[in-house]
């Protein structure tokens, strides 16, 4: 048995039975009441149009290489080389005003610590409008100094840090404040991986804001030894930037870069701040819509729907069809399925700060 | 009454001296205390001396050892005192060392809760912060960040160590400072479970390595011929074994008790134990009863009270049935019947060996061999906990091991034969655990050869091909799309596996051979001593559903087994034959399968599989020709002698090498494919072989001299389920010659009878086969 044939056969053998089995249910007549409680199903008909549009695309791009079916750049790294598609979109993501939002900020005196919704409606209601109206009262005057100081001369990382104490990071209000660190600081992130952890990441989504206007680049992992070095890049550009806006981020982007740092023995570390649109999303629309996905989100928000998507529970089977053949075409709908997601992340974030806070 | 007063009974009362082929005395011993050359911590010391403990010597060897940072085994009895010779310098270290932990490692749920509460108690007594905690599959989601960081010693069990070391990074503070990983019940890892067990150490290993960390390893153990391999297999490290026990024990009688003296066909196992546990519970013995399934412990009761009315005028309930599942207040509550004196007898299952724990007891009561020698000592060891005098009582089946213990009681109170087996070659399990390790950190041929072997390279450039490895700077890392520790079970062997599943539950998992020996539609099937009927196989999905079922019948696997050698690895002579060692294709077809009551066929049902091939190794011997010569010099049957030669090596193989005697099969065959040479190959009933017959090949003189005195000196005419009769024969036991095996098996020896050369008439018998 220890023969070069037989693990090329048990190999051969764990590769049927990973095609025999993937992680998602395909749901027959796309009669949504089988799913049961599986979390990623897919509804035949979707199913059987995928397949279609990647036999399409492995036919239409039979013969070229990644480099001619995308327009990117290779950039070299201490860990190797990267290959990244930039993007840029006209999507504007406002800058706030720093002395509206600071005004817009002591307004809510409930960031006074003693001071709850009920208390607030009282004082309100006696025309105490601002925190700086408190600060004539003996009972309230040392904690709205402090607070009136930090908002009106705090840096935003104080500010940010004032409004947390008091409400989630997810509030409309800190989403507002986190706009006083300026839109250069933002970087929205998103990432395409084989399956749910301890898998690779094969596409890494990053946008940040240039003039105003929304760049997405795109680490488009071209084979497995790209990735530790894709990491790399996009860790540093973390480091750059202050605040990380994600969807879902919290529980899945972040802890999964890190493992995957992790895997390569290097340590990541969590972003300082960290705005997960998800989290906000669910406050503001969560009981109007039916699940929390991000095309759902849109859908509700932006009034976009996504026509052609790939559903990300195929990402997986897709990159693997390109690894084994070598053909870009199956890459063509996980680059922009991943550009949608990193652009929806600019275009909520836009509306959360400018909507009725 | 006493334990000598009942022995007596055995010896010399007509109704049961008939049938007691042995008595032997394993004389009382006092207990030897050890000292330490320097004194544990004063909390530890103050601990001891309040619960009045003094140390055995071999407590002291094991807390040295570890002070040393040696890896052991501990081999010493059941109820020496193991669990404290390891939590002892265990604790001293984390003592002192602030930042240390350790890992204990369960092979089942109940033995973790047993744990937890002795280091709770140590605790509690000392004051030494260890944060015990269970985490495993039970272990809620929100607790776990809390013990991952605070807990200083973890319990947990090899499956859900499989499944957090891709996790690897949420544990580093505690991998870091892992400073000893414990494995308890140790010789459950052999076979299969153990083989996947190795290579989950060993990922373990490697990524603490990553960390920097080296943990030492203490494995406790059941004894086993080869504790220091074993150990060393297991581990991947050099261990050393602690065995001399210092523990006292009570004298302790122990009976081989034989129901079928002179192949008496009328006697009935269970029925004997059933009497015995009376005659006991009447002489006012407390005694625990062990069957091999749930029916037989409801028969052996129900029997028992039944008789306690009718011919003793007692009170039924002085008898009762003990199954799994019981709430720890229930153990308790039937434990003090017992010391109270009401309750005098328990019937389980052998699936409670390991966990019931109920002290004051005066004997053990084991109807027919528990399978190895190992579970017997193990059984034998629940009573006379204390140091009073005890009883063993084994009753034996008309099974052939059964039947050659009570024929040979000096080789069953001989010092262990059984090797345990793991298998570090194996390609299924071999690939599988690099698949899991790539998905934990970047795998590096060379650097991981010490983990994974010396074909590390092959596999990983097969897995390449494939498309689940990639290489990258670091090293080769997974890049498939599946998690591999739920493609790899450490309970299955090959990539494809079919799972048994009652209501929902899977209850095991299969390989493709074993499923259509074993699983077919209406097939009887055993698990744990339960009866299941198998309601569906399906084929594409590999799943078999089973119901549990009272049914009264039982069904046999009929099929023909065809066996090509591929490549003959190694050979040595062993008496006059050349054995060979090698890998072999076998292929099986099962064609229909057999309904039967008791030993009566009651009809035989068609099945449409189609064969089933895998590669394996096995083992193989040619017949001598002068042996071959002498079989017809003397007008016996060649094909029924290696046929019965081929039964009896199978029957004896699980006393040497630790295995069910489903785990291998056999074949035999006049004219073997290819060679045309009447031959015997025994061989691995698992894909890609699991080190049975390769083990067996170098201990083959120890296995044929067994297997001759077996059938030799069985005292039937013509071979009988004692000795050369296979329940698992696929030919339904045809042809067979006993006195051909005989020779046969002696000619294996350098024993052959010297005769003239008769005229050959070689029968026409084809091929046999073995193989459950």
């Amino acid at each position: 048995m220890i023969s070069n044939t037989s693990y090329r056969e048990v190999s051969r053998q764990w590769r049927t039975k990973i095609n025999e089995s993937p992680d998602y249910l395909i749901v027959r007549n796309d009669s949504v009441f089988r799913a049961g409680f599986s979390s990623s199903y897919i509804l035949e008909s979707d199913y059987q149009a995928t397949r279609n549009l990647k036999d399409g695309l492995m036919a239409r791009y039979n013969g070229m290489v990644v480099e001619e079916v995308f327009d990117g750049t290779e950039i070299d790294t201490p860990d190797g080389e990267c290959f990244v598609i930039n993007t840029p979109t006209d999507i504007r993501v406002p800058r706030p005003d720093p002395e509206q939002v600071r005004k817009r900020l002591l307004l809510d005196l409930t960031l006074i610590q003693g001071i709850g919704p009920v208390t607030a409606g009282r004082l309100r209601r006696r025309g105490h409008r601002t925190i700086e109206d408190l600060l004539s009262f003996r009972r309230f005057r040392a904690r709205a100094e402090e607070c009136v100081d930090r908002i009106r001369n705090g840096t935003p990382a104080d500010v940010v840090s004032l409004i947390e104490r008091r409400h989630s990071s997810s509030h409309p209000l800190s989403l507002l404040a986190s706009g006083l660190y300026g839109s250069e600081a933002y970087l929205f992130l998103d990432r395409e991986t084989l399956g749910f952890f301890s898998r690779p990441i094969i596409l890494f989504g990053f946008a940040t804001i240039v003039n105003q206007r929304l760049v997405v680049h795109q680490v488009l992992v071209r084979k497995m030894g790209e990735e530790f070095p894709a990491l790399g890049l996009v860790g540093s550009r973390m480091k750059e930037k202050p605040v990380i806006v994600s969807y879902n981020g919290k529980t899945f982007d972040i802890p999964y870069l890190i493992s995957r740092a992790a895997f390569y023995g290097d340590m990541m570390e969590k972003p300082g701040h960290h705005i997960d649109l998800l989290h906000a999303s669910r406050r503001s629309a969560g009981h109007l819509v039916r699940d929390c996905r991000l095309g759902t989100i849109e859908q509700h928000f932006l009034g976009t729907r996504r026509t052609h998507d790939l559903p990300g529970s195929m990402v997986p089977e897709f990159y693997e069809t390109y690894l084994h053949s070598g053909n870009p075409g199956p890459l063509v709908p996980i680059v922009e399925h991943n550009l949608q997601d990193v652009t929806s992340l600019g275009k909520l974030l836009s509306l959360f700060l400018e909507g009725p806070a | 009454m006493t334990v000598a007063d009942v022995v007596t009974k055995f010896a010399h009362d007509p109704g049961y001296c008939g049938h007691t082929e042995h008595i032997e005395t394993i004389p009382a011993r006092d207990a030897i205390h050890g000292s330490l050359a320097t004194p544990l911590p004063e909390p530890l010391e103050t601990f001891l001396s309040s619960r009045g403990i003094s140390l055995y010597t071999h407590q002291c060897d094991a807390i040295e050892s570890v002070r040393h940072g040696k890896d052991v085994i501990l081999t010493t009895a059941t109820a020496s005192g193991k669990t404290l010779a390891f939590s002892l310098p265990i604790i001293e270290r984390l003592f002192n060392e602030p930042a240390a932990t350790a890992l204990y490692l369960y092979p089942t749920k109940a033995l973790s809760h047993d744990q937890l509460k002795a280091l709770l108690d140590i605790e509690g007594h000392t004051g030494i912060s260890l944060n015990p905690a269970i985490y495993d599959g039970d272990t809620p989601a929100g607790k776990r960040p809390q013990i991952r960081s605070g807990s200083r010693i973890v319990i947990s069990n090899p499956f859900e160590l499989h499944h957090i070391l891709p996790w690897h990074h949420q544990w580093s503070g505690f991998l870091k400072n892992l400073a000893v990983v414990v494995i308890d019940e140790a010789h459950q890892y052999r076979g299969v479970f153990g083989s996947n067990m190795a290579f989950v150490i060993r990922r373990l290993r490697r990524i603490c390595a990553q960390y920097r960390n080296d943990p030492l390893m203490f494995l406790s153990s059941a004894t086993i011929a080869n504790p220091e391999e074993f150990a060393s297999r297991l581990t991947g490290k050099t261990v050393t074994c602690i065995s001399s026990d210092g523990s006292p024990r009570g004298m302790k009688k122990f009976i081989l008790y034989n129901p079928f003296p002179n192949n008496d066909p009328s006697g009935t196992t269970y029925r004997e134990s059933g009497r015995l546990l009376r005659l006991c519970m009447n002489n006012d013995l407390r005694m625990l009863c062990f069957t091999g399934s749930r029916k037989l412990t409801e028969l052996i009761t129900l029997q028992v009270r039944d008789d306690l009315i009718r011919k003793d005028n007692e009170d039924p309930s002085f008898v009762s049935a003990y199954r799994a599942g019981y709430l720890p207040e229930e153990r308790r509550e039937i434990e003090n019947q017992m010391k109270r004196g009401h309750l005098r007898g328990i019937v389980s299952t052998n699936a409670l060996e390991v966990g019931i724990d109920i002290g004051c007891l005066d004997g053990v009561i084991m109807t027919g061999f528990p399978g190895t020698i190992m579970s017997t000592w193990q059984q034998a060891g629940r009573a006379g906990r204390t140091r009073a005098d005890s009883l063993a009582i084994l009753v034996a089946h008309p099974d052939p091991l059964d039947q050659y213990f009570m024929n040979h009681p000096g080789e069953f109170f001989r010092s262990s034969h059984e090797h345990a087996i793991i298998d570090l070659n194996n390609p299924y399990i071999l690939s599988g655990q690099v698949l899991c390790a790539a998905a934990e950190l970047p795998i590096t041929p060379g650097a991981d050869d010490r983990f994974f072997g010396k074909d590390l390279d092959q596999i990983l450039m097969s897995l390449s091909g494939e498309h689940l490895l990639s290489i990258t700077r670091r090293g080769y890392i997974y890049s498939g799309s599946r998690r591999p520790v739920e493609m790899a079970s450490l309970s299955a062997i090959s990539a494809i596996t079919y799972k048994v599943i009652c209501n929902g539950e899977t209850l095991e998992t299969m390989d493709q051979s074993q499923a259509f020996r074993e699983g077919y539609e209406g097939a009887i099937l055993y698990h744990q001593g339960e009866k299941y009927l198998v309601l569906s196989m399906d084929p594409d999905h590999h799943i078999i559903r089973v119901e549990r079922t009272d049914l009264d019948y039982n069904t046999k696997i009929l099929r023909s087994v065809n066996v090509q050698i591929i490549r003959e690895e190694k050979d040595r002579i062993v008496g006059d034959s050349r054995l060979s060692f090698g890998d072999v294709s076998v292929t099986e077809h099962c064609t229909s399968y057999q309904v039967m009551r008791n030993d009566t066929v009651i009809s035989t049902e068609p099945l449409s599989l189609p064969p089933v091939t895998f590669n394996t190794r096995a083992l193989w011997f040619v017949a001598s020709s002068r042996v071959y010569s002498e079989i017809e010099r003397r007008g016996l049957d060649p094909g029924g002698g290696l046929h019965g030669a081929e039964h009896a090596l199978i029957a004896i193989m699980p006393f040497c090498v630790m295995c069910d005697r489903r785990d291998i099969g056999g074949f035999s065959s006049l004219a073997f494919p290819g060679s045309g040479e009447p031959m015997v190959l025994i061989y691995d009933g698992f894909p890609g072989g699991i080190g049975l017959s390769e083990h067996a090949y170098t201990i083959f003189e120890e296995i044929v001299t067994i297997t001759t005195g077996l059938v030799r000196d069985c005292r039937c005419e013509t071979g009988c389920p004692s000795c050369i009769y296979s329940p698992k024969c696929g030919n339904d036991n045809q042809p067979l010659d006993k006195e051909a095996s005989v020779l046969l098996l002696e000619s294996l020896q350098g024993l052959i009878p010297t005769g003239t050369r008769g005229t050959p008439a070689p029968g026409a018998h084809g091929i046999s086969g073995e193989n459950g």
